[in-house]
């Protein structure tokens, strides 16, 4: 009845502990299920762990790559995407010429570039396809604890569900599942979700940063008004659920705990040679290393809502494609892939930074002796993307390798 | 999977990079090969609204080639990215001949707009949203070639701090478009018209009375001295507003409305010329107009012709 040992981490000690988190974990089943280098074959060679502890050399230069990318893109965000957006964005009267003359877009190359760019995109499909999107991601938590109950674990295979406590832990699973598939009263269920994380943190300490992003979920039930399908809070929750949940994912699980994805690659040799036949320079760690700096990078930007369409797509690949490599056991997956479909299908409503950036030309404008241009624009968004890619990257990173390792006595 | 992934975004570093250079690069070898030196200035930094502004340039060529010189007095609007709110471009002439200075005088509008912050020092300035505008004037200079590339671009600032305060409480774009529409409309719609009449060549008699009448309803100018001085200064300028600001946020009707003065000067000869036919096929397509939303206008027009078109 006990989750599955990881090299260093020791299960709770006390019986109620263990029940809370037995209990917590059992709601927690699809964040869980982000988390798969617990809980697929993760038995690890020797490696190289000082390669994660000091930032120099190769970590050095691919951290400050990262930092870049990130700056590049929310640059090219401001400077470029915005602006191509607003100029494919139709006209009211486009639009009710649309409208009165149902037809195939005239210009499907725009419409598609509008629609990736994260523009407003007419048509009744696509509405329906949010609408259809968002009851599968109310639902789907629901059906993941079915189906522990019936495979015997609670929150992953992980975790089976043995002994005395089996059978009440997994009728309460059942009656867990059933009430988040009636879809009633949601925001208590967010409120038991998040009072759920909460439990998670103390029993677990670090390793709850695997469920962050349930609370996608906890927002999305928390921020739920009747009559309305999915409001702009809804939408922040469960792009701070999902963005700064794959983002640690990254970070914790590649990077601070490098034996458990290094472990999944000495267990799956094709996950390592396929990357090194494309980059031949690829190491065991500087393979997790990398891959922990996509999942950032791409979390990041989820988180900021930049390119949020794009960014939802590439966390979706990413997250369908543990569903090929590992089988049946990672269809959980299903949970964030169905978080991300709901993002690519919304259209945003501008991003994190777009505030910041606002104010930083302000405050250039008033250091300019209340003058401003568009170069002085350019500067702003510059800075802001540095800025961003810094602070929100690198610093993280930084601290991972640098401070953590010492701070943790690893 | 990330890996991939990542490896694409890092192909994002040195494309942009590359770009950007290149870019620069090309822009400065332009100006490098074409000009020897270039300087501008205002003769103010600090205007109030209805002031006249001297822009002055000194823009020497290299080989004598030829150029043209662009003022451009523009106000723009600035959330988290820019929309030009108002722009009145004007050619400088040479100043002195042989001289390679060149001057204009722009005059900032009677309904200018006040730079700095919508509602800065508004008790509601901590209302979300109503702090989120910056409004800027600059006077932006163009080199052009005779074949129309520019060859350099400079902006420089200008302050309007007794300019039309906008609402406080304005907390959407489209409220300040709309506003900023209504005021610039008249001026815009003179300017237009006087282009549309020019645009077949000359100012036939019947159109430049029909300009003169309408300065008389819109100004109460009656000297045709004036009337016609102010002809041929806006024949010099083209004032635009930013077309997609336009087009987001001017309700339809008021566009309708701007296309049916045009289109009453066009058929006041009682036939449409290819050159008007032209212009007006722009003027659709600047205000985001399809002929269906205008057939009604054209045929109301052709019935009644001697329809007033600042009405």
């Amino acid at each position: 009845m006990r989750p599955r040992k990881t090299p260093r981490r020791s299960a709770p000690s006390s019986r109620t502990r263990g029940l809370v988190v037995l209990v917590a974990g059992g709601l927690l089943a699809p964040a869980q299920a982000l988390a798969h280098e617990r809980w697929v074959k993760h038995d690890f060679k020797p490696f190289n762990r000082g390669y994660f502890q000091s930032m120099s050399g190769e970590v050095l230069r691919l951290s400050l790559l990262a930092a870049a990318a990130v700056a590049v893109i929310v640059g090219l965000w401001y400077l470029g995407g915005v602006v191509l957006l607003d100029r494919l964005t139709p006209t009211s009267v486009e639009r009710k010429v649309e409208t009165e003359k149902p037809r195939p877009a005239r210009r499907p190359l725009a419409s598609v570039i509008r629609f990736l760019l994260d523009g407003y995109v007419a048509g009744a499909w696509l509405g329906s396809a949010e609408r259809i999107a968002v009851f599968v991601f109310a639902r789907l938590p629901g059906l993941v604890l079915l189906l522990g109950a019936a495979k015997g674990w609670l929150v992953m295979p992980s975790f089976p569900v043995e002994g005395a406590v089996a059978l009440p832990l997994r009728i309460a699973e059942v009656v867990v599942a059933l009430w988040i598939l009636s879809g009633l009263f949601p925001v208590a269920l967010g409120v038991a979700f998040v009072a759920i994380f909460t439990g998670l943190c103390a029993g677990y300490g670090l390793a709850a940063v695997d469920a962050i992003p349930v609370l996608a979920s906890a927002f999305f039930y928390l921020f739920s008004r009747r009559g309305i399908a999915l409001n702009e809070r809804q939408m922040v929750g469960i792009r701070l659920g999902l963005g700064v949940g794959f983002f640690l994912l990254g970070l914790v699980n590649k990077i601070y705990d490098a034996e458990l994805f290094i472990g999944v690659g000495d267990n799956y040799p094709h996950l390592v040679t396929g990357p090194q036949s494309v980059f031949p320079w690829l190491t065991r760690e500087s393979w997790s290393f990398t891959t922990a700096l996509g999942e950032m990078t791409f979390g990041l930007l989820l988180l900021l809502g930049v390119f949020s369409r794009l960014t939802s797509l590439a966390l979706a690949l990413i997250f369908g494609n543990f569903i090929l490599v590992f089988g049946w056991p990672e269809i959980v997956h299903l949970y964030p892939i169905a978080g991300f479909v709901v993002l690519f299908l919304h259209a945003s409503r501008g991003t994190a930074l777009d505030d910041i950036l606002f104010r930083t030309h302000v405050n250039a404008w008033r250091a300019m002796g209340y003058h401003t241009s568009y170069l002085l624009y350019r500067g702003s968004v510059f800075a802001v993307a540095i800025a961003t890619g810094a602070l929100l990257m690198f610093a993280p990173l930084y601290l991972a390798v640098e401070w953590a390792p010492r701070l943790f006595g690893r | 999977m990330a890996v991939y992934l990542f490896g694409l975004a890092l192909c994002l570093i040195p494309l942009t990079l590359v770009w950007g250079s290149l870019q620069a690069a090309l822009r400065l070898a332009r100006r490098l090969t074409t000009l020897e030196a270039a300087n501008f200035s205002l003769s103010v930094k600090t205007a109030r609204p209805g002031q006249s502004i001297e822009a002055r340039a000194h823009v020497v060529p290299r080989s004598s080639r030829s150029i043209t010189v662009i003022a451009r007095l523009t106000c723009t609007m600035f959330d988290h990215r820019s929309h030009e709110l108002y722009a009145s471009s004007l050619a400088m002439p040479a100043a002195t001949n042989g001289a390679n200075d060149y001057a204009v005088s722009l005059t900032l509008p009677d309904y200018a707009l006040k730079t700095g912050l919508v509602g800065e020092n508004s008790p509601r300035s901590t209302a979300e949203g109503s702090r989120r505008m910056l409004v800027v004037w600059t006077v932006d200079f163009e080199v052009r070639s005779a074949g129309g590339t520019v060859l350099l671009r400079r902006s420089l600032g200008l302050d309007v701090p007794r300019g039309r305060r906008p609402k406080t409480h304005l907390r959407r774009m489209s409220l300040l478009a709309i506003d900023t529409f209504s005021s610039i409309r008249n001026d815009m719609l003179f300017n237009w018209l006087v282009h549309l009449a020019a645009c077949d060549g000359a100012v036939a008699s019947a159109e430049r009375r029909f300009l003169h009448d309408l300065l008389e309803e819109m100004t109460g100018m009656t000297s045709g001295g004036e009337a016609d001085a102010r002809i041929e200064q806006e024949l010099r300028r083209r004032l635009v507003i930013d077309d997609m600001f336009l087009k987001r946020y001017v309700p339809l009707e008021a566009r309708r409305e701007f296309y049916r003065a045009l289109y009453t000067l066009a058929r006041i000869d009682g036939t449409l010329h290819q050159r008007e036919m032209d212009f007006l096929a722009d003027a659709l397509r600047v205000f985001r107009l399809t002929t269906d939303d205008v057939k009604h206008i054209e045929g109301e027009v052709a019935d009644a012709p001697a329809q007033d078109p600042a009405s």
